[in-house]
């Protein structure tokens, strides 16, 4: 349930054939689509705003700015929860509150079990591990949590690959 | 003699009285719509804010701002309105728009209700009762029972066949309802909706199984009453495309009853009942009448909004009636200022709702801060909006952005103007629908108003395919353009981090590269 979205992510790999300065900030491009499909199209670029046939993009949400520093991995509620890799730590990125836990403190978990199960805007969702490890520190059920605060605290194996 | 000259007395009258104050019990878009009613009639708008949300823009369109504990509390707003001196209270929607106990409060304390009488708000406002007195005037409904236990909403469905949909009595705004097709899903549906009920509202309440309708098309009939008998329409709004049981995308009038005008008059019939249900209760104030309609045109009462809706745009720029300025003139004690007869349909307008939420990840809500944030213009567009630049986006409130209102002499019109202005605005810092918005009104299907409740649902996949397939173009070009030689804006916020420095003033309407795309 929790993030289809994220995994397509790459999935469109257009391919720029051509990239031609007309004028200025005036360019056009002609690129093929894993489809097949031929495109020629015109964009002018400003600071920070493209503009193209698709209406104006700002480059942080085609990805070209990093909104924000990105030092934690991303699971699969990765708009609800966000895990430092570093500390282990699984923060809440929005107001919410525990309604159940699954593991308890010193419990061995995999990547993708479920963790916890809380409530936010009314909608109960399910926390999954983002890592196979060990759970040192978890939040009681009823407890709520404002952004920012520790839902779970992970010890994560290393990978071996 | 033309018959606007009611309206124009009335409105010089209104203009040379003593300034009349009106207190905006709300907050952002709808805090500034209604502001700006009050100063056009000549009034004095005082907004309120919880601390938190001080530097919220509605604030600053009062003449006056008064901090408040929270949106919601009843005391401190009255106890506002009192020290401002206010005449009349104008709810917004949301918060206690539809609370017929504050409604009362506010009347008791000698101040004018932008809103229903209290009586109107408990007959019409529960779904219960509006359903019983619809039945009582003949206006149909869809078949429903009560249920307490999975095994009693089971016999429930088996009595009104399938498929039906579960629905938490208490739940409102899209919350909390399921279709079922079978006996083993309304088992199941019950057991979710009870849970989830109990977690929003502390109690599961009473959860209401009811006839569910395919292929269902929502519109609605906006009703203007005086409180002395007189009930007026505004015509209808469709608002059949939703997501998660919300509106996103709304048009008046609506093209579903266009176009089966011909062999059904539907609008007739629609404008008949909402006008019976106001009438049964001596409506005063701005309402809404809303129905299912079915593939064959038969409309189901489904519930009566007592207040002013956020889509009530379109129906202004279509009738020309400012429906704010109404509610005033209303609650202020003034007769209304038009009748039936002066209310016309003229063209065609589409509202698009941009929402800070994420179509790829289940709609959900996002925060950020507004780093840019530019609005569309021009001829036949309409912007309701309460954000600026630098402005948080907390889902603490709710998340609407913008209300992009085009309007056009048809339908067609109205589309290509609402197609350019979502092109024309750009919201960077946090994720939107608003490349949802975009590749839906170039959806054939759209332009042919061949669509229902659930479409969106249904075809999000391929939509929110064609939002990465668009931004991954846009993407390979313009990492490869390289960074200019000019300077950078000295405003522009990051101009360290982006590596595109460039620059070229472009004029409205739009830079001339219309003729681009091949494909």
């Amino acid at each position: 349930m929790g993030g289809p979205g994220h995994r397509g992510e790459e999935r469109y790999t257009p391919k720029l054939l051509r990239l031609r300065r007309l004028h200025d900030n005036l360019y056009e491009a002609e690129l093929i689509t894993e489809q097949g499909e031929r495109l020629r199209l015109q964009v002018i670029v400003n600071n920070d705003i493209v503009e193209t046939p698709f209406g104006r993009y700002h480059l942080s949400s085609i990805g070209l700015v990093e909104t924000e520093p990105t030092s934690t991995s991303s699971s699969a509620e990765s708009w609800l929860v966000e895990f430092n890799t570093h500390t282990g730590e699984l923060r809440a990125k929005l107001s919410m509150k525990i309604v159940e836990i699954s593991k308890k403190p010193g419990e061995r978990v995999k990547e993708g079990e479920r963790i916890a199960v809380i409530e936010t805007m009314k909608m109960l969702n399910d926390v999954h591990s983002p890592c196979n490890g060990e759970i040192i520190e978890i939040t009681q059920p009823g407890q709520g949590l404002s952004p920012g605060g520790l839902l779970a605290k992970i010890k994560c194996e290393k990978k071996q690959e | 003699m033309t018959k606007h000259d009611g309206y124009s007395a009335l409105l010089v009258r209104v203009l040379f009285t003593v300034p009349r104050r009106v207190l905006i019990a709300a907050r952002g878009e709808i805090a500034i719509r209604v502001a700006r009613a009050a100063r056009e009639l000549g009034w004095e708008p005082i907004t309120i804010y919880e601390e938190s949300d001080k530097p919220s823009p509605h604030v600053r369109a009062g003449v006056l701002s008064f901090p408040v504990k929270s949106y919601t509390d009843a005391y401190s707003i009255i106890d506002v309105a009192i020290k401002a001196d206010a005449d009349v209270i104008h709810p917004g929607y949301g918060f206690l728009s539809e609370n017929p106990d504050f409604a009362e409060k506010v009347l008791d304390h000698g101040i004018g209700w932008a809103g229903p009488s209290p009586r109107s708000m408990r007959l019409l406002g529960d779904k219960n009762s509006a359903k019983g007195l619809a039945e009582k005037l003949g206006i149909p409904t869809l078949s429903w029972c009560e249920a307490r236990s999975p095994e009693e909403a089971r016999r429930c469905a088996d009595r009104i066949g399938y498929p039906v949909i579960l629905k938490a009595s208490l739940a409102g705004g899209g919350r909390g309802s399921r279709v079922a097709y079978t006996p083993d899903e309304v088992e199941q549906s019950f057991k979710i909706i009870e849970m989830e009920a109990k977690l929003g509202f502390g109690k599961p309440g009473v959860i209401f199984v009811e006839k569910f309708i395919k292929h269902a098309r929502h519109i609605e009939v906006q009703i203007l009453g005086d409180g002395a008998g007189t009930v007026l329409h505004l015509f209808e709004r469709e608002c059949s495309l939703q997501r998660r049981r919300q509106k996103i995308l709304e048009e008046a009038p609506s093209p579903f009853v266009e176009r089966v005008e011909k062999i059904h008059r539907l609008r007739e019939e629609l404008t008949k009942y909402a006008i019976a249900l106001g009438e049964a209760v001596d409506y005063s104030s701005a309402g809404t009448v809303e129905f299912v309609v079915d593939q064959q045109g038969r409309p189901y009462l489904i519930e009566v909004n007592t207040r002013l809706q956020v889509e009530h745009g379109v129906t202004e720029e279509v009738t020309g009636v400012d429906i704010v300025k109404q509610q005033l003139l209303v609650a202020a004690g003034y007769p209304l200022p038009i009748s039936q007869q002066d209310i016309k349909l003229h063209g065609w307008a589409i509202e698009a709702r941009i929402y800070a939420e994420d179509p790829a990840n289940g709609f959900r809500a996002s925060e950020g801060v507004l780093r840019r944030y530019i609005e569309p213009r021009g001829p036949g567009i309409r912007v309701d909006s309460a954000a600026e630049e630098g402005m948080p986006i907390n889902t603490k409130y709710d998340t609407l952005i913008a209300k992009i209102i085009a309007r056009g002499f048809s339908r067609n019109e109205a589309i290509s103007k609402l197609r350019w202005a979502l092109r024309e605005t750009l919201i960077a810092g946090v994720e939107t629908n608003l490349d949802l918005l975009r590749v839906i009104v170039d959806q054939p299907w759209f332009a042919d108003a061949e669509y229902d409740t659930r479409i969106i649902e249904n075809r999000l996949n391929e939509l929110v395919n064609e939002v990465k397939r668009r931004r991954s173009i846009v993407k390979t070009i313009a990492a490869q353009i390289p960074a200019s030689t000019t300077a950078p804006r000295l405003d522009s916020y990051n101009s360290d981090s982006s590596s595109i420095v460039m620059n070229h003033g472009y004029g409205w309407p739009w830079p001339p590269w219309r003729r681009t795309l091949h494909s």
